[in-house]
């Protein structure tokens, strides 16, 4: 049995580094890349630093007022907050949709003009309504995030298969205990994928108006815009150094949006097993 | 306009109550292109209480639609269904119906889905789980009870949806092919299971299909439905002892005769449609 509990623990272990070794070649790769094309000196170093610039920028740059870390909590809290209005409001309005066939025909195609209207177009339009503030972040964040949540909610109550509903019907299930009950649940995966497309839309506007200056307190799109002034060797190190924090906060919030949809997609044997 | 043929020389058991009833009924649908396609059409029969009837026809000849009409799922345009004398109006506990899909809820465990409908009917907590497991012991599935349904195979999907319809104790279970896209030996095996869940619970039965064998294996009655649009043309009363065997004389004349009718309408309905 503790054989049997070893080769369990290194086969998963061989799983892990399956899985992990594509991404750390890709990185090195990069890294490497970019520190021979450094060496060769052909580029100024204020236009392309090494990466060893860029990781001391990241370092020391961490705390204090102007630093990554209070950039990051601004931007996050940003996020949560213009996403958590756009899911609750998009939801509604995807209901909506479903509900009433004239609201799916008005409000539905609103929906999808807006979706073909990059949200940073909206900034501004959101600066001339609610100036450099907060208010107009949010704004950018919320119309980016309505119009995938909505259309997401609409399309996965549309695809709940019919076999389900009537099979619940002929257990005596109906009005909000059928809508409840079937309906809500069978319609979770690909609700799910709507959120995942939704806050990669906000986290993209929100980066945007950031960058030109919009709201009050420090998000990390400020601190790019911040870097771009001098235009020196280390303010370029800077300015990598905070697409790097953009792009990890990025990976993070998307595995963990992966980690759930492979769960939800999991336990209704929806996943094709690789 | 039916004629019913005793197939042995057995006493007809005294008459039970009529349990469901279609009277005159019609049903139409339109099609994408907006013509009017009539699917049923004067269509008559009663099913008595307890009693096991098979419906069989051509492809498309209104089979599910008149399975559709005796759950409530949808109404007739002309005529009445009636359960029990009264027209059935909507979906309800008392008849379950069972389709080609299993239609289990995926999100939901093999015992949850059985509790589903106990749940819906109010059962405190204790007598759900209860009636659920004992259904699962019946369909032989109590060791799969915490699975979730597409870790289980065909044959043992079609079970948990047989426990989940029988677990509300309907008084009329209804099936649309239910063993349809089942392979030949697996069929067999359900057909046995259901005929012992039938004999034990003694509920009214009415089950849609397209097989003969199937229909003169399990049924009391079989009837025979024209091409669209469906009415009853011929009825068979099956009284061999149970459980039947195909090498019964008896069964396998029958079985050769509903073919021949079935065969003889197949060719009539596509003589008219030019074919």
């Amino acid at each position: 049995m503790s054989t049997s509990r070893r080769r369990c623990g290194a086969l998963h272990a061989k799983r892990v580094f399956d899985r992990i070794w594509p991404r750390v070649a890709l990185l090195a790769t990069i890294l490497l890349v970019w520190w021979a094309v450094y060496e060769t000196g052909w580029i100024d170093p204020s236009k392309l630093p090494s990466p060893a610039d860029v990781w001391n920028a990241f370092t020391s740059n961490i705390t204090g007022s102007d630093g990554l870390l209070p950039a990051a909590r601004g931007s996050i809290i940003r996020l949560a907050f213009g996403l958590s209005v756009a899911v609750v409001v998009g939801t509604l309005i995807g209901f909506a949709m479903v509900a009433s066939v004239v609201v799916q025909r008005s409000v539905g195609t609103l929906m999808t003009a807006l979706q073909a209207l990059p949200s940073i177009a909206w900034l501004p339009l959101a600066i001339v309504w609610f100036g450099f503030t907060e208010r107009a972040v949010m704004f950018v964040v919320f119309i980016g995030g309505v119009p995938a949540v909505a259309i997401a909610t609409a399309i996965s109550i549309r695809q709940v298969p019919p076999t389900l509903i009537r099979a619940a019907r002929t257990m005596g299930a109906k009005g909000w205990t059928l809508q409840r009950t079937v309906v809500l649940q069978a319609c979770v995966p690909g609700y799910w994928t709507g959120l995942q497309q939704a806050w990669a839309v906000a986290w993209r506007a929100l980066l945007a108006a950031e960058i030109i200056r919009v709201g009050a307190a420090r998000g990390l799109g400020h601190l790019l815009e911040a870097s771009l002034l001098q235009a020196s060797a280390e303010d370029t190190a800077m300015l990598i150094a905070v697409m790097g924090v953009i792009v990890v906060i990025g990976l993070a919030i998307d595995s963990f949006f992966s980690v759930m949809d492979r769960r939800i997609r999991s336990k209704r044997g929806l996943l094709v097993p690789a | 306009m039916t004629t019913s043929r005793a197939l042995s020389i057995v006493p007809e058991p005294e008459p039970r109550p009529v349990k469901l009833s279609f009277r005159g009924v019609g049903k139409s649908f339109t099609t994408g292109t907006g013509t009017e396609v009539a699917v049923l059409d004067d269509v008559t029969f009663d099913v008595r209480t307890g009693e096991f009837v098979c419906l069989i026809g051509p492809s498309g000849c209104g089979k599910s639609t008149i399975l559709n009409l005796l759950a409530g799922l949808e109404r007739p345009d002309a005529g009445e269904v009636a359960l029990d004398g009264r027209p059935i109006l909507e979906p309800g506990p008392d008849r379950a119906l069972l389709f080609q899909d299993p239609a289990l809820f995926p999100w939901l465990s093999v015992r949850e889905n059985v509790e589903y409908a106990l749940r819906l009917k109010g059962l405190g907590s204790d007598e759900i789980r209860e009636t659920a497991a004992s259904w699962l012991a019946k369909v032989r599935l109590s060791a799969f009870a915490d699975v979730q349904p597409h870790e289980l195979s065909g044959g043992m999907r079609h079970r948990a949806a047989l426990a989940r319809a029988l677990a509300c104790r309907p008084e009329v279970l209804l099936a649309d092919e239910p063993f349809g896209a089942l392979d030949a030996q697996m069929r067999e095996i359900l057909q046995k299971e259901l005929e012992l869940v039938w004999t034990e619970l003694g509920n009214t039965f009415v089950f849609v299909t397209h097989n003969v064998r199937e229909a003169v294996f399990l049924a009391d009655r079989v009837i025979v439905l024209s091409a669209r649009p469906g009415s009853p043309i011929e009825e068979y009363r099956i009284s061999t002892s149970r459980p039947r065997s195909f090498e019964d004389v008896l069964v396998a004349k029958v079985v050769l005769d509903i073919h021949e009718h079935l065969a003889k309408e197949v060719r009539r309905a596509a003589r008219e449609e030019g074919l």
